[in-house]
């Protein structure tokens, strides 16, 4: 197989592949969620939690004092996430073929800026959780994973961008393939908070609410 | 006159071009122009001028496979150097279906004369797919499959050219569903030095150019693709005059919309410049007067192996070309299905446990343990 | 004895066509069967594609007139979503399929047709002096000093000593048929090298509007070339293709492509006939004609606009046109009872292209052969009918129908045309009078680009740049499903694209090519096609090794496939196939 049918292929069935992969297993997540209901308040029921869940979803979003480094790296990478997928030109051609909707690119100098800050802070992030003893202990094998198929769209696609590499079409083509695994890693890895977080903190607010405790 | 005796009587190309009143100044421009074409030094010309002028014309074979004469009708539209001029002066094309003077039985016997006389010495181009399913009965010229006609042609050249992307790889009768089982030269020829000199069609004076390097300084440099890296090293996006445009994130959003008549990048209405390798975008095309983009079109990746399936043309390349949003939707409903499911199954088997649940007395914890 | 002759492949043309000629034993063509030998199968690889995408994939059927399929694969959309086309979209696109006529009527006259009336080896007598006296008295081209014809002769001569002939050999050099003085032969081969180089020239009218020749760019629903005026803002005036610097361009082109015309391929078209008049009474091929119409003033929906009118002409009558319903099922059908395909409704029935089908099924005899089975299937051309006759297409079937409607330009054009040659208008049914059509066409055509042109100039000067139609250019803005035909006059005759659409992808696509209609074989009631029915037409074989007299007749059709042609044995002898030592 050469660049050229890789490209193809990652255009065309891997795209479609890994579109059906993520938004089978998101759904499945999701509604599997949302069917658990919550167990029996064994308490006496102190509000209906409503308020508590909402609280706590931008609550959980907004930056806590501590260790500030880590937490702005973590927000910077999130961010540019977020920029970079949904504002890049050529990213919004993807979601307007798909939806429909077109809501204007950003220029390449912004989109550029945020790449690399992201790759950045995405690195720091890394060094943190080998050289913090307690943040060691804790990551697990999968963190890595989702961590590595965060990081390697943003390198592929700075990569193909500045014609990096050995060939632009090669390039792209791990820039869509290294997309797909992401995709793919979505539901089966703790990278599901990218659509659950909401839900889970919701849920974490209301029954501390409910049951009267500051969360 | 037999070929044997043609070959006693056959003058040098020197010769011959000062018979046909072909000035050595003007022979030496035509080896310079080529020379810059393909960005030789300018040393090259002076050598590639002693050895055109020492060379008997070289014997060329041209099979037209399943193709449509635009190859055929691309180098007729070379300029610099002309087709008169490659030709009448530099090569004598001894079979050519569009151009030659005879017909049938003559014009197969005008092929196998030049096979037999220049054995091992012919140059072949080939242009089209050559079909090879159900035993290549898709084409056939005077009764022969091009399957059979290729590879007797191609078993005593010194080398073969490739022109066009069916020849090269496959082209549009290779695109899906392949009804004829149409493949490339290379597919079939595994023995020859093979050029691939893909576009549909070519630039024409990529082709001669091409051309004029084999008769002088052999194969030129070929990327992983069989392409000469003169003229498909880049990429028609690097080399685009509206470059500037995708930077700094201009584009046209349709055809003759403000931005299509300012001249901005196409990438937007489908351009696959960024992954097509051509001249398009320094050479031009019919003397420099245009190309695709310039026109207001985008590029539609001709020069690139399988471009006709590489989805629409009118499509962004950063767009799935399998419609994703289809996909998406029929896992979306196939993952509700399967999620109220297991939902059911499990609430099913949570209140099933419950009621198999005898609840837990004060009784059963404190015991009648006496 | 009888014997079968077979011409494949025939050269000079594009394509792959085999000819089978059965003569008798005085070598009358008394049969002929004419077969493509190539297939791609490009209608089976367009089912299920973006519609807008079709353009690119027809135009590859033909890279010798290479826009015809663009232009009718566009407008097949267009027809089937009622998708209306700015004017100057239309007037580009006139002004595209113009340069087409002329492009491939001046290069199929010279370096397809002529090698058939000029013998190249004879012009190596002719006395250069003389030759210029020729030139000079039939045209005011300036390149006719005798020290021109000098220096051609003396490259000719170069290149015929040098032993090798490359394009020239085994040419029929020193035939009988061969009738032109060397003067003349010299003077044509002069001008074969001259219309050359003239060519390239005129092809870059397409290269402005499409980027490219051969294969320039199409967009359904208009033009792609913005026009780009604004000096001012970014960008500007000169980034794209079409501006005022390239408008005056294509007057230029425009001008020196039909100085050429009127000096060179007109005075040479009748000086050259004027040795042949036997072949005004050879050739005449079937009865009817037919043109679709083309290159309307106003837009495709509007046929009284048309430059060129279209319908029928049944038996040679020019008192009655009749109308042409492309959408009717029972008026264009195509027939396979001797082509290599199957139809699900059995082998006999015609098919209406909205219905048409594509299935290969090769039943001919196993390669290497020396004759097809013409009693059966023989050829990989459909057998397209209207009305269940077959109808010629092309320069002869349109200058008949302008002539018929009474076009005064065509009328006072043809009418000098058959006085300076001495040949009643009868003479046109013939295979120079196909020829000589052809010529007559390429003049009225070309001049009428002027107009076209003046028109675009004036609409941009009132301030109308539109090129592109945006509002339906998005699929999603479709109906369900739609279908429509989308025609044209190509420079070998009527064409038609028949698309049906279906949730945004082509359903089911076919083209019936002018060559079809000229090149195809038998049909259902053993009909002839019109090549076969012209080369039985009073052609006598002077040597069947050396068969000149089919590629007259043949290329006078200037055809658009690789066929071959088979002398067949009318007593079912056994066959002798000629060769050629």
């Amino acid at each position: 197989m050469n660049e050229v049918e890789l490209l193809n292929w990652a255009r065309g069935p891997g795209l479609a592949y890994a579109t059906v992969i993520m938004v089978f297993g998101l759904t499945i997540r999701v509604i599997e969620i949302l069917s658990l209901g919550r167990p029996k308040e064994l308490a006496k029921v102190r509000s209906s939690g409503t308020g508590d869940g909402l609280k706590l979803v931008v609550k959980r979003s907004l930056p806590e004092p501590r260790n500030w480094r880590f937490i702005t790296a973590s927000y910077i990478f999130h961010i540019g996430l977020l920029v970079v997928i949904f504002f890049f030109i050529p990213h919004t051609q993807f979601f307007r073929d798909v939806f429909g909707v077109f809501w204007g690119g950003w220029p390449n100098y912004i989109i550029d800026f945020f790449t690399v800050l992201s790759i950045a802070a995405m690195m720091y992030t890394l060094v943190q959780r080998r050289i913090d003893p307690s943040r060691r202990i804790l990551t697990t094998v999968s963190d890595y994973v989702a961590w590595l198929v965060t990081f390697i769209p943003f390198v592929t696609g700075y990569m193909a961008f500045h014609r990096l590499g050995p060939d632009y079409t090669l390039m792209l083509a791990l820039h869509i393939l290294s997309v797909e695994l992401l995709m793919i890693a979505l539901p089966l890895t703790k990278l599901t908070h990218a659509v659950t977080f909401a839900i889970s903190r919701y849920y974490t607010g209301s029954s501390m609410g409910r049951r009267g405790i500051k969360a | 006159m037999t070929p044997e005796e043609n070959n006693e009587t056959t003058e040098t190309l020197g010769q011959n071009l000062i018979g046909n009143g072909v000035s050595r100044r003007t022979f030496l421009k035509f080896c310079s122009t080529v020379a810059s074409a393909m960005a030789l030094p300018p040393t090259a010309a002076t050598a590639m001028a002693e050895t055109l002028s020492k060379a008997t014309r070289q014997s060329v074979i041209w099979l037209s496979f399943q193709e449509c004469t635009g190859c055929t009708e691309s180098i007729t539209r070379s300029h610099k150097p002309t087709l008169e001029s490659l030709i009448f002066d530099f090569v004598s094309l001894d079979y050519h279906h569009t151009l030659q003077a005879a017909s049938g039985d003559a014009a197969e016997h005008a092929r196998e004369e030049a096979q037999k006389a220049h054995k091992g010495k012919y140059i072949l181009i080939v242009d089209g797919a050559i079909p090879v399913k159900d035993d290549g009965v898709y084409s056939t010229i005077a009764g022969i499959t091009n399957l059979q006609m290729l590879k007797d042609v191609a078993a005593d050249a010194a080398a073969i050219v490739s022109v066009g992307s069916c020849a090269a790889f496959g082209g549009l009768p290779k695109a899906d569903p392949n009804p004829t089982g149409a493949v490339a030269v290379s597919d079939i020829i595994k023995d020859k030095p093979i050029i691939n000199i893909p576009g549909c069609p070519p630039i024409p004076v990529v082709m001669t150019g091409v051309l004029a390097h084999v008769l002088t300084f052999g194969i030129p440099e070929l990327d992983s693709h069989g392409r000469p890296v003169a003229f498909f090293g880049e990429s028609i996006h690097d080399r685009c005059y509206r470059r500037p445009f995708y930077d700094r994130g201009l584009f046209a959003k349709a055809f003759d919309d403000e931005g299509a008549r300012k001249g901005w990048c196409l990438f937007e209405v489908g351009c696959k410049g960024p992954t097509t390798h051509n001249a398009c975008a320094t050479v031009k095309w019919n003397n420099g007067t245009s190309f695709p983009i310039q026109s207001g079109h985008g590029c539609i990746g001709c020069s690139e192996p399988d471009f006709w399936d590489a989805g629409s043309f009118y499509k962004a390349l950063s767009t799935g070309s399998m419609n994703p949003g289809e996909w998406a939707t029929d896992a979306l409903l196939a993952g509700a299905a399967v999620g109220v499911a297991s939902g059911i199954l499990n609430k099913a088997s949570k209140s099933k446990a419950e009621k198999n649940h005898k609840p837990v007395t004060l009784e059963d914890m404190g015991g009648k343990n006496e | 004895m009888s014997n079968r002759v077979v011409v494949d492949p025939i050269t000079r043309i594009e394509g792959h066509l085999r000819i089978e000629a059965e003569t008798d034993a005085d070598g009358n063509i008394v049969g002929a069967s004419s077969a493509g030998t190539m297939v791609r199968g490009i209608e089976t690889i367009l089912k299920g594609r973006d519609p807008r995408d079709a353009w690119a994939f027809a135009q590859r059927i033909c890279g010798v007139c290479t826009l015809v399929h663009g232009i009718a694969s566009v407008r097949s959309v267009e027809n089937a979503l009622n998708y209306p086309i700015p004017a100057n979209a239309q007037l580009i696109r006139n002004l595209m399929i113009g340069a087409q006529y002329v492009h491939d009527h001046v290069m199929h006259f010279y370096h397809l047709h002529a090698l058939d009336w000029v013998d190249v080896v004879s012009a190596l007598n002719a006395d250069p002096k003389q030759t210029s006296e020729l030139a000079q008295s039939i045209s005011k081209w300036p390149k006719s000093s005798p020290g021109y014809f000098a220096d051609v002769k003396k490259k000719l001569k170069g290149f015929v000593e040098s032993g090798q002939l490359g394009i020239f050999s085994n040419g029929y050099w020193g035939h009988p048929a061969y009738k032109l003085p060397p003067e003349a032969n010299l003077m044509a081969v002069a001008h074969y090298l001259e219309a050359l180089s003239w060519q390239r020239d005129v092809v870059q009218i397409h290269t402005i509007f499409g980027g490219k020749n051969p294969h320039p760019n199409f967009v359904v629903g208009g033009a792609p070339s913005p026009i780009s005026i604004d000096m001012a803002s970014n960008g500007g005036s000169g980034t794209t293709a079409l501006n005022i610097l390239s408008l005056s361009q294509i007057q230029d082109i425009i001008n020196r492509m039909m100085t050429f015309v009127n000096d060179v391929y007109i005075p040479d078209t009748l000086a050259i006939a004027s040795f042949y008049k036997d072949w005004f009474k050879k050739g005449s091929g079937v009865r009817n004609f037919m043109t679709f119409g083309d290159m309307p003033e106003k837009g495709m929906d509007d046929p009284s606009s048309y430059f060129i009118p279209g319908g029928a002409i049944l038996d040679r009558n020019l008192n009655e046109i009749h109308p042409i319903d492309l959408n009717d099922p029972n008026q264009v059908q195509e027939f396979i009872s001797h082509s290599y395909y199957d139809y699900s409704v059995g082998k006999d029935q015609g098919l209406h292209p909205y219905d048409g089908e594509t299935n290969l099924n090769y039943s001919g005899p196993k390669p290497p052969y020396d004759f097809l089975d013409i009693e059966n299937s023989y050829s990989w051309l459909k057998s397209p009918r209207w009305k269940g006759q077959p109808m010629e297409v092309g320069p002869l079937a349109r200058v008949l129908t302008l002539y018929a409607t009474g076009h005064e330009p065509t009328v006072e054009l043809a009418g000098a045309v058959l006085k300076q040659l001495d040949v009643p208008i009868d003479a046109l049914f013939s295979t120079l009078g196909r020829t000589a059509a052809r010529t007559l066409e390429t003049k009225l055509i070309g001049d009428q680009m002027n107009i076209w042109l003046n028109n675009l100039i004036g609409n941009i000067k009132a301030g109308d740049l539109s090129v592109h139609n945006d509002a339906m250019f998005d699929p999603s803005t479709w109906p369900k499903e739609a279908r429509g035909v989308g025609f044209m006059e190509a420079p070998r005759g009527a064409l038609a694209h028949w698309i049906v659409i279906k949730d945004q992808k082509i359903d089911n696509y076919q083209a019936v090519v002018p060559s079809t209609w000229n090149a195809g074989p038998r049909d259902t009631q053993g009909q002839d096609g019109p090549y076969e029915a012209a080369l039985t037409d009073n052609h006598q074989l002077h040597d069947p090794k050396q068969p000149v007299e089919i590629l007259r007749t043949i290329h006078s059709y200037d055809p658009c496939i690789a066929c071959a042609v088979h002398v067949t044995d009318p007593e079912g002898e056994e066959l002798v196939k000629v060769k050629v030592v």
